[in-house]
């Protein structure tokens, strides 16, 4: 399994992310909000990519400031605070 | 015309009351090993199965005849715990608590894919010998029959000692021990599944005191935020992986909900946090590390 062919096979499916692999772990790291919206509305289809290039697991990584992907200050005000 | 929903066919009705009937025989027949032995100690974790076992435990015996032992450690949830307490406190279940020290066994700190069994032989190696010094020579455990298959290395460490599964000897399911918890008024009928803390960290990676108070922190934060359900924060190094119930996945990869995810899990000390597209599974791990069988 390699991050880097699934990461090619979901842009080619119209997903603009990241992936790193973790043994059988896929981390996807959207690049925009809208990414990571559209990741969302289609899982099940993001999983099933990945599970061809031998992914047991699919995660999407969020971030504490909706809608950017970097980590934000782990002392960030909740939304609605 | 009415908009309520169809009522259920005469043979649905049929085949719940034939199901019902099956689970009050099983509970009969548990009542009658439990007649057998007289008094019972009871390997007591507050969970859906070992709740229900001292609750019809207590009915039958009488409290004077039953004693529920909880083993606590860092890899027992404080949630838990309370949990454990409240309903003990409700039903009259005597309760001992002790002390145990699998964190201390360097063979369990490694966590190998038999971790459960170093624990599970420290817990019975202490409640065993505090059941006997009260007279009590049944000990039993909370095991189910679904609990036959998967990887369940604790089973065998039961079984060297002698632990009695009475919920097993039954034929007792989860599902018909959540009915009959339910019917006698239990409140964990509901809760979910509630394995100990160091099955969130993947089999090669030590288990640490650190390590298991920042998943207790994390999922006690997601509670917090109003995640129901099943629930697990997975730990792999820096990042944390939340699986929670596929019909919560649209809820909360919804963007703002998100993201107080992410700081309420950042806050419980991990720098990234992702969320599981497939949502929960018993035994992720087992899956991702490539274990299936004990």
């Amino acid at each position: 399994m390699s991050a880097e062919s699934l990461r090619r096979a979901l842009a080619e499916a119209g997903f603009a992310v990241e992936v790193e692999a973790r043994d059988r772990l896929a981390v996807i790291r959207p690049r925009d909000a809208g990414a990571a919206a559209a990741i969302g509305s289609a899982r099940e289809r993001v999983s099933a990519i990945a599970a061809r290039h031998g992914f047991t697991h699919t995660a999407l990584e969020i971030a504490a400031r909706a809608g950017l992907q970097s980590a934000p200050a782990a002392d960030a005000s909740l939304p609605g605070d | 015309m009415s908009s309520s929903a169809p009522s259920p066919s005469p043979a649905s009705n049929a085949s719940a009351a034939r199901s019902a009937e099956l689970a009050r025989a099983k509970e009969a027949a548990l009542a009658a090993w439990l007649r057998e032995r007289g008094r019972v100690a009871i390997g007591f974790s507050g969970g859906v199965d070992s709740a229900y076992l001292a609750c019809v435990a207590v009915d039958t015996l009488g409290a004077d005849n039953v004693l529920a032992i909880i083993g606590r450690s860092a890899s027992y949830p404080a949630a838990q715990w309370e949990t454990a307490r409240g309903v003990a406190q409700r039903f009259g279940i005597p309760v001992l608590e002790i002390d145990t020290h699998e964190m201390d066994d360097p063979r369990y700190a490694a966590n190998p894919s038999n971790r459960c069994y170093f624990c599970k032989s420290e817990l019975w190696s202490l409640l065993i010998p505090a059941a006997r010094a009260r007279g009590i020579d049944t000990v039993a455990d909370g095991t189910n029959a679904d609990d036959v298959s998967g990887h369940r290395p604790g089973a065998v460490a039961a079984g060297e000692q002698a632990v009695a599964s009475p919920l097993l000897v039954a034929g007792l399911t989860k599902d018909e021990i959540r009915t009959l918890s339910e019917a006698r008024g239990i409140p964990t009928w509901s809760q979910p599944s509630s394995p100990c803390l160091s099955s969130r960290i993947p089999y090669g990676i030590a288990v640490t005191a650190t390590r298991l108070a920042m998943i207790e922190r994390a999922e006690a934060a997601l509670r917090d935020l109003g995640i129901e359900g099943d629930l697990r924060v997975r730990y792999h190094d820096d990042l944390a992986r939340i699986e929670i119930g596929a019909q919560e996945l649209d809820r909360w990869l919804e963007p703002v909900a998100s993201a107080r995810i992410a700081i309420a899990v950042q806050r419980a000390g991990f720098e990234r946090v992702a969320i599981d597209l497939r949502g929960f599974r018993s035994g992720s791990l087992n899956v991702l590390t490539g274990v299936s069988a004990a």
